[in-house]
């Protein structure tokens, strides 16, 4: 699965450089995703 | 933080938000494609392809993808290092000597390293580099399989949702930061001293270890954990939803 990997690892870093590089973006996702995050925790389940 | 996004938008338009986002978008993209892949291909190897998927297993493939990925990682650290090192210095006032190196962008950064410091320079601190990523992407691949594992249950963790993958993916992200970093912190003491031995203040990683202990204590090795850590759990809970997400449809696609 080198080629699946290689495609899917490319796309990851995008995500992870645009949320993890830019402070705005990053606390207002953060924030936006904290309450839906801890729900599934609570709950235990995915929506 | 309000005033400069309100600041940068009504200068440059909501754009002005992702000003200079190319370049670290690109040397992400092609760093976590290498991890992502070699942690896959050696967990595959390790763990007979999923049969015998036990959590040392997968502990040994990440501390190995670690040692590997390394040699990658390490020369894109100290090239930001050494850029943030010169944004960071006081300029020279006329008549005074200019003190360090002076680089007109990453890649004459990479060049002068190269030309002046031969092929091994670009690979300053790598033993350090070693050490972190040993222990933090043990930390990072663990305790997301971990986290997933616990979630799952008695089902296969590919019955996973969305959030529940984001979840354990912010997981692995906070794992990898609290346990490496005080190696990290050794790891950018040693990759931003000057590339030039003899203008070094440290010998080494062990020394700058002993120089920084002796700076701050242990308190020195945690600080800016915070950020680090706030940062962390976002980005990585995206990008493993984002890497599961684009794996599964490369599977349904047939791209192998």
């Amino acid at each position: 699965m080198v080629l699946g990997d290689l495609i899917a690892g490319t796309f990851a870093g995008f995500g992870i450089c645009a949320v993890g590089e830019y402070s705005l973006y990053q606390y207002s996702l953060s924030l936006f995703l904290s309450p839906f995050v801890s729900f599934s925790l609570l709950c235990n389940r995915s929506f | 933080m309000g005033d400069a996004a309100r600041a940068t938008i009504a200068q440059y338009g909501l754009g002005g938000l992702y000003k200079g986002v190319a370049s670290p978008l690109i040397g992400m993209g092609i760093f976590n494609a290498v991890q992502f892949a070699v942690f896959a291909n050696i967990k595959g190897t390790l763990t007979d392809n999923g049969k015998n998927s036990t959590l040392n297993r997968i502990a040994a493939s990440a501390g190995l993808t670690g040692i590997f990925v390394a040699f990658v990682e390490g020369p894109q650290d100290l090239f930001k290092c050494q850029m943030q090192m010169q944004m960071s210095a006081p300029e020279a006032k006329a008549g005074e000597a200019i003190v360090g190196k002076r680089y007109n962008g990453t890649l004459d950064c990479a060049q002068t390293i190269l030309r002046d410091r031969g092929l091994a320079g670009p690979f300053q601190g790598i033993g350090a580099t070693i050490a972190r990523n040993i222990v933090g992407v043990t930390a990072y691949f663990y305790f997301y399989e971990y986290a997933r594992l616990v979630m799952a249950g008695e089902k296969p963790v590919t019955s996973l949702g969305f959030l529940e993958t984001m979840l354990a993916g912010g997981i692995g992200g906070v794992g990898y930061w609290v346990l490496c970093y005080p190696l990290d912190i050794v790891k950018t003491a040693v990759q931003c001293d000057s590339i030039y031995p003899e203008q070094r203040k440290y010998k080494g990683a062990i020394d700058a270890f002993s120089k920084l202990y002796a700076e701050g204590g242990v308190k020195r090795f945690s600080a800016g954990l915070s950020p680090a850590l706030m940062r962390s759990f976002p980005a990585n809970a995206v990008g493993f939803a984002i890497y599961e997400s684009v794996k599964s449809s490369c599977e349904k696609a047939g791209l192998s």
